[in-house]
């Protein structure tokens, strides 16, 4: 295959971004640790969402919880992968938290 | 003389103490998924209401995972994919079953002109604790 047919495959690829998600159980979430910690990493429930070109925190926001000014729990829940909250590249894969 | 008789001796504690102990108890510890099934719908317990592999462009995907047993915290996680992999979607649930419980994960797509669901081939595989636990096949036409 040569690079113009990758190129043509991967442009005709469909965009799952607009993808929504989630999930319930008739299981209880964790208890909270004893150590004091009131916010377990397990008990966050989150998706992925991968950053396509044009994306920013806001508009991703946007788009998931139909609020732009929500961008900063995207930012908070990706502290690790996300070292400016103005600078995301397409292809990183971001946990949205539900 | 002495060594045999504290040879005999030992064995003698032994078989006491295995004649004493008591057995472990009869306890499921370990969770583990038992069914996994998609569908268009859940009902109020979770699971699938509307079983198929066959979807439409403008439904919900639906997986229930059925775990049996115990934890204080498991890593359920449904991986949604199109045709050769390309990744649609991870969406990852904690839960701290006691016994028979059900988690269901859902993905939609707007269906305004041009939306919904392409044709083609999907499936999800459900994760639990970096495990594999199965994949489920189906299709939108």
């Amino acid at each position: 295959m040569g690079i113009f047919d990758y190129w043509k495959k991967e442009k005709t690829k469909p965009d799952f971004s607009n993808v929504r998600s989630g999930s319930s159980s008739t299981a209880p979430a964790p208890e909270p640790q004893a150590d004091g910690d009131s916010s377990p990493a397990g008990s966050v429930h989150t998706h992925t969402y991968v950053v396509v070109k044009g994306d920013s925190l806001s508009r991703i926001a946007s788009r998931q919880y139909g609020d732009a000014q929500k961008w900063r729990r995207i930012y908070e829940a990706n502290r690790d992968l996300i070292k400016d909250p103005d600078l995301i590249y397409p292809g990183q894969q971001l946990r949205i938290p539900e | 003389m002495l060594s045999a008789f504290v040879v005999v001796l030992s064995a003698l504690a032994l078989l006491g103490c295995s004649g004493s102990a008591a057995p472990p108890p009869a306890t499921r510890s370990a969770l583990t998924v038992a069914d996994i099934d998609v569908g268009r719908s859940v009902a109020t317990d979770k699971t699938i209401a509307d079983k198929t592999d066959t979807f439409r462009p403008g439904d919900t995907f639906y997986v229930a995972v059925k775990t049996v047993g115990s934890a204080p915290g498991a890593t359920l996680v449904a991986h949604w994919s199109y045709e050769d992999g390309q990744r649609i979607s991870e969406t990852t649930r904690t839960i701290a079953p006691s016994g028979p419980a059900v988690t269901e994960f859902h993905v939609s797509r707007p269906n305004g002109p041009g939306d919904g669901w392409p044709t083609g081939d999907y499936k999800v595989e459900i994760v639990l604790n970096g495990v594999s636990a199965g994949t489920e096949k189906f299709k939108v036409q």
